[in-house]
C-alpha cells in the first residue's frame, strides 16, 4: 500500500474532524475510522482506581516535602533545563560531543571554534524551546507585548545586550583605573577581578531592576505587531548608531594617542559609552511610552517608577561598595624604602647645583630656542641611509646638499662655542619641572645628522683630518651635559650613536694616522658614558616624577590643567588628592625595588608602560627598559671602537696587529668598564679577540645583550 | 460501501469525568489554581486529565500497572515545576510531553522486561462492556491486538491523535518533531496499522 493522495486527503480529513457523511469509504478507510472508534470506547471505559487522583496527589505532596533543599532550588530555577544532561543517555551524549570536541581540537584549533559556536548556537536554540514550552517557532500570539508573561525570549535580546555592554562597560572603567595605578600593583590581582565582577553586577542590577519595569511598561503600549517592529526598530537602530559611534570614538582616540597610550584610551572610550547607552535607552522607552495608545491594563508606569527609584538604591549600594573598596586597595601609606630619602637629598642637591649655574657659563642658555634653528635641521633630510648617506646621494641631492651645507656651516661657530662654556645644563635654566623636558630633540639629532653628512663627504674626498674634526664636534655634542631626565638620557645616547656610526669602517680599513687615533681615543674616553650614569639618570627621573606628584598636589588640591597638559583621562581629575599622596608613595616603592634589581629592570615592556613617570613626564617620555637597552647598545658600540682605535695604535707602533687583546697597555683597559657591575671588560672576557692573515676579528658577548634580548655577539672585523 | 458520520471526541482532557467530586471549571483554571499553590487543586488536574494520560501511557508501556507508575512520576513532575510552565494554554502538550517521557524513562529503566498483559489490560479498560457504543466495531479485538502490536513510534503517534486527541501542533510539541514530520508519521502509522491488520485476518 502507498500513500495516494487520496489516502492523504482522507487523513487530513479524518484528523481535522471533517464530516464524512458524502464520503464513500473504501474497505481500508473503514478501518482507520474503526480503529479510532475503539480506542475512543476503550478510553471511555477505562478504569482507574477511583481514588487514583487522591492517592497520586498525596503521594506527590509528601513525595515534594522529602526532596532535598537542593533538588526544591533547582526546581524553582532554570537550571532544570539541563536536567537531560544528567541523565545516563544524555550524559552520553555530552561526553560523546565532548570527546568528538576533543578530536577536532586535535586537527585544528580553528575547527574546535567553528565547533564550539555551532554547539553554543544549538545549545542557545535548545533553551529557547525549552522556555517556550517546547515550540521552536515563536508566534506573534505568544510575542504580544501586553501579554507580560509571553514567553518571548526574543523581546529581550536588544535589552540583554544593551545591560550586558554597559556591565562590561563598567567594570573595564575600573581596569582603567587600576592599570593607572601604581599602587595598585601591589594587591592581589584576583582583587580587580573580584571588584570588576562586582561592579558590573551592580550595573545589571541597575538597569534591569530600574529599567526592566519602565521598559515593560512601554512594551505594553506596543499593542500590535506594527508598533511592536516599530518599537524594536526605533531601539536597535539606536543602539546600532551607537555602536558605530562607540567604534569611531576608538579608532580616532587610538589614532591619536598610538605612541603610548593607546591599550587605555580605547578602553576609556567605553566611559561616554556606557552613559550614552542608558541615555538612549531611556530615551527611546520615553519615545515609544508618549507615542503608543494604552491598552487594557497595562503595567503601572508608577509602579515602575517606584522600581526605579528603589533599584538605584539596590545597585547604587554594591557599586559604591565596590568603589570604596577599590579605593581603600590604593592607599599605600608608607615608603618601604628608607634610601628614598637619600635620592631625594642627592638629586635635589645636584639639581641645586645645576640651577645655579650661571646663565654666561651654561652653553645651553647659549643656543636657547634661535630664529636659525630651522637651518640646522635642513641637513637631516639627507641622512636616510646611515654611514652611506652621502655616497647614496644623487647629483640633484648632492646640488642641494651643497646648498643648504653654506648655511649649516654659518650656524656652525655657535654652537662649538656653546660647548665651549664650562656648563651645559638645561636643569640649570628650566628648572626642575616636567614642562620643560621637552627640549628640541628634533633640532638636536638635526645637528647630528649634519656633522655625520660632512664628515661622510670629507672621508669620500680623503680628507681624513676633516673627517677627524666632524665626528669629534658630533661626539662632543653628543656628550654635552649631564642628563637629568630619562628623555635627556635617551637623546644624548641617540646622538652619540649616529656620531660614532661612521667610525667603525673607517677605523677597521686603518686609514689613520698615528696623532689622529691619539686625538681619537681621547674624544671616545672623554664621551664614553660613565658606568654610573644610568643610575643617575634613574634616579633623577624617579625624583623627576615625585616632583610633578608634588606640583601636581600643591594649594591642596590637584591641578587639573596640569594633568590635562600631559594627556592625563578626564576621569582623573575627579580623584581625590589623597590618591595622588597614595600613588606618590606606591611609585616609590614600585621603584625603588625596580631600580636596585636588574631583572625588575627588564621586564616586559607593558610593565612599565603605565609607569606615572611615563604618564607625568609626557607622553614622548622613554622608559627605563628602553633606555637601559640603548645604553648597553652604546656602551658596547663604543668600548668596540675604543678597542679598535687602540689595535690601530698598536699596529703602528708594532708593524703588527697584537696577537691578544692582553698585548695592550694596561691604561687601555682601564678604559674598557662594564656600565653594571664597573669591572674590566678584559677580565670579564666580554669581548673576543682573534688576529686573522688579514686583521682581526672583535666580537662583543656582553652579559646584558641576552637579558635584553639583542642581538649576540655583534662582530668587529 | 457505508456512509457514515465522523464523531471527533474533542479533547478528553477537558471532559469532566463522571463521578469526579472535586472538579469545576476549565482545565486552564485547574492549573492557574495549581500554579496558585491551591489546595486541592493537584487532585482535581489529575481528575480532569488521568484518563487520557493513561491511555496514552498504556499505548507506550502496554503494561497497566507500569502505565499507572508513569503516571504518579509524571503528575510529580508536574506539581514540582508547574512554576515553570509559562503559558497556562500550553499545559496540555508539556503534561503529555511527561507523561511520555515518564513512560520512557520506566522502559528504559526495565529494558526488555515488558510483556504485555492483554487480559489485564483488557479487564481495566473494560473491552467487552463498551459505553453506548454509536455503532458496533466488527473485530474489536483484532483491531486492538494489531494496534497493540505496532512499533513504539506508530502506535505513541496514533495514540496521542486517536486518544488524546491532539492537534499536529500540539503533537509536534510532545514528540519534538515538526508538524509536516507528524503528518507524515501519522500517516505512515496509519499504513502499517492497515497493512499488518490485513496480515492478521489473512492469517
Amino acid at each position: 500500500m502507498t500513500q495516494t493522495p487520496e489516502f492523504n486527503i482522507f487523513c487530513e480529513l479524518l484528523d481535522e474532524g471533517e464530516s464524512l457523511e458524502n464520503f464513500t469509504l473504501t474497505a481500508d478507510q473503514q478501518l482507520l475510522v474503526d480503529l479510532r472508534q475503539v480506542l475512543q470506547e476503550d478510553t471511555q471505559t477505562v478504569a482507574l482506581p477511583s481514588d487514583f487522583a487522591r492517592q497520586t496527589a498525596e503521594m506527590a505532596t509528601s513525595r515534594l516535602k522529602e526532596l532535598p533543599v537542593f533538588d526544591r532550588w533547582i526546581d524553582k530555577s532554570r537550571v532544570q533545563l539541563l536536567d537531560p544532561l544528567f541523565k545516563p543517555s544524555g550524559l552520553a551524549k555530552g561526553l560523546a560531543l565532548v570527546g568528538l570536541g576533543g578530536g577536532i581540537a586535535a586537527l585544528s584549533m580553528k575547527a574546535l571554534g567553528v565547533y564550539g559556536v555551532l554547539l553554543l548556537a544549538f545549545s542557545a536554540l535548545w533553551l529557547l524551546r525549552e522556555q517556550n514550552n517546547g515550540d521552536f517557532f515563536l508566534e506573534f500570539e505568544q510575542l504580544a507585548p501586553h501579554r507580560a508573561r509571553a514567553a518571548n525570549s526574543l523581546f529581550y535580546v536588544i535589552p540583554a545586550l544593551a545591560v550586558g555592554a554597559a556591565a562590561v562597560l563598567a567594570a573595564s572603567l575600573l581596569g582603567v583605573l587600576a592599570r593607572f595605578s601604581v599602587s595598585f600593583r601591589e594587591q592581589d590581582g584576583g582583587m580587580l577581578t573580584g571588584l570588576q565582577l562586582l561592579v558590573a553586577a551592580g550595573t545589571v542590577v541597575l538597569l534591569v531592576k530600574a529599567l526592566m519595569p519602565l521598559w515593560k511598561a512601554c512594551r505594553a503600549r506596543a499593542a500590535n505587531l506594527g508598533k511592536l517592529i516599530l518599537f524594536q526598530s526605533v531601539h536597535a537602530a539606536g543602539f546600532l548608531g551607537l555602536a558605530y559611534l562607540v567604534s569611531e570614538c576608538i579608532d580616532s582616540s587610538a589614532t591619536r594617542f598610538r605612541s603610548n597610550y593607546q591599550p587605555f584610551q580605547w578602553e576609556l572610550t567605553f566611559l561616554p559609552a556606557m552613559i550614552s547607552i542608558a541615555v538612549v535607552w531611556t530615551l527611546v522607552i520615553y519615545v515609544v511610552y508618549r507615542n503608543s495608545p494604552a491598552v487594557l491594563n497595562p503595567p503601572s508606569l508608577g509602579t515602575a517608577g517606584k522600581a526605579f527609584l528603589q533599584s538605584l538604591l539596590l545597585s547604587v549600594g554594591p557599586i559604591a561598595i565596590a568603589m570604596a573598596l577599590f579605593y581603600q586597595a590604593h592607599l599605600t601609606r608608607e615608603i618601604k624604602d628608607p634610601s628614598y630619602e637619600f635620592i631625594l637629598k642627592d638629586v635635589q642637591a645636584w639639581s641645586a647645583a645645576q640651577s645655579a649655574i650661571p646663565a654666561e657659563l651654561n652653553g645651553y642658555a647659549y643656543l636657547r630656542p634661535h630664529e636659525k634653528d630651522q637651518v640646522l635641521r635642513s641637513l637631516a633630510e639627507f641622512h636616510e641611509k646611515g654611514p652611506d648617506s652621502y655616497r647614496a646621494l644623487d647629483k640633484t641631492r648632492e646640488a642641494l646638499f651643497q646648498a643648504q651645507k653654506v648655511d649649516f656651516l654659518i650656524q656652525l661657530p655657535r654652537l662649538e662655542e656653546a660647548l665651549k662654556l664650562p656648563y651645559y645644563s638645561e636643569v640649570g635654566v628650566g628648572g626642575f619641572r616636567h614642562q620643560t623636558l621637552n627640549s628640541s630633540f628634533l633640532t638636536y639629532r638635526a645637528v647630528s645628522y649634519g656633522l655625520s653628512l660632512l664628515a661622510q663627504e670629507a672621508l669620500a674626498n680623503g680628507d681624513t683630518d676633516g673627517f677627524l674634526d666632524y665626528v669629534i664636534l658630533g661626539v662632543r655634542w653628543a656628550a654635552k651635559g649631564e642628563p637629568g631626565s630619562s628623555l635627556q638620557g635617551v637623546m644624548k645616547l641617540t646622538l652619540l650613536h649616529i656620531a660614532v656610526a661612521d667610525l667603525e669602517r673607517p677605523l677597521a680599513e686603518g686609514i689613520f694616522s698615528q696623532s689622529q687615533l691619539n686625538k681619537l681615543s681621547s674624544v671616545l674616553t672623554e664621551a664614553l658614558p660613565p658606568s654610573h650614569e644610568l643610575s643617575d639618570v634613574m634616579k633623577r627621573e624617579m625624583v623627576l616624577t615625585d616632583t610633578a606628584f608634588v606640583e601636581l598636589m600643591s594649594d591642596g588640591r590637584v591641578s587639573w590643567s596640569e594633568l590635562d597638559m600631559i594627556g592625563l583621562p578626564p576621569i582623573m581629575s575627579v580623584l581625590p588628592l589623597s590618591y595622588w599622596e597614595s600613588e606618590r608613595k606606591a611609585y616609590w616603592n614600585y621603584e625603588l625595588a625596580g631600580s636596585s634589581n636588574w631583572t625588575a629592570l627588564s621586564n616586559p615592556y607593558h610593565e612599565v608602560e603605565f609607569n606615572p613617570m611615563n604618564v607625568t613626564s609626557g607622553s614622548f617620555s622613554p622608559n627605563f627598559r628602553r633606555m637601559a637597552l640603548e645604553f648597553c647598545h652604546l656602551h658596547s658600540t663604543m668600548s668596540a671602537l675604543l678597542i679598535m682605535t687602540e689595535l690601530e695604535r698598536y699596529r703602528l707602533g708594532h708593524g703588527a696587529y697584537p696577537s691578544e687583546l692582553a698585548s695592550l697597555p694596561s691604561e687601555v683597559q682601564e678604559k674598557t668598564r662594564d656600565f653594571m657591575d664597573n669591572k674590566l671588560l678584559a677580565a670579564k672576557g666580554t669581548f673576543q679577540y682573534h688576529k686573522t692573515q688579514d686583521g682581526y676579528s672583535l666580537e662583543s658577548h656582553s652579559p646584558w645583550y641576552d637579558e635584553l634580548q639583542m642581538e649576540s655577539p655583534r662582530v668587529y672585523r | 460501501m457505508a456512509t457514515i458520520s465522523i464523531q471527533m471526541t474533542q479533547i478528553p482532557v477537558n471532559d469532566t469525568q463522571k463521578g469526579a467530586t472535586s472538579t469545576s471549571g476549565s482545565l486552564e483554571s485547574c492549573v492557574e489554581a495549581l500554579r496558585r499553590g491551591q489546595d486541592g487543586a493537584l487532585e482535581a488536574l489529575i481528575q480532569k486529565t488521568e484518563k487520557a494520560c493513561f491511555h496514552l501511557a498504556l499505548s507506550i508501556i502496554k503494561d497497566p500497572e507500569l502505565s499507572k507508575d508513569a503516571l504518579q512520576d509524571a503528575y510529580f513532575l508536574v506539581f514540582r515545576r508547574i512554576g515553570q510552565l509559562r503559558e497556562p494554554a500550553a499545559f496540555k502538550g508539556w503534561l503529555f510531553r511527561i507523561v511520555s517521557s515518564c513512560c520512557h524513562d520506566i522502559i528504559r529503566k526495565r529494558g526488555q522486561e515488558i510483556e504485555t498483559d492483554l487480559e489485564e489490560r483488557n479487564d481495566l479498560i473494560g473491552a467487552s462492556e463498551p459505553g453506548d457504543p454509536s455503532r458496533e466495531v466488527p473485530n474489536r479485538e483484532l483491531l486492538r491486538s494489531t494496534f497493540d502490536k505496532l512499533p513504539d513510534q506508530d502506535r505513541q503517534a496514533l495514540a496521542l491523535r486517536e486518544i488524546c486527541s491532539l492537534s499536529y501542533q500540539e503533537m509536534s510539541q510532545v514528540l519534538s518533531i515538526p508538524v509536516g514530520t507528524v503528518r507524515s508519521r501519522l500517516a505512515k502509522a496509519r499504513q502499517r496499522f492497515i497493512k499488518s491488520y490485513r496480515k492478521e485476518q489473512n492469517s
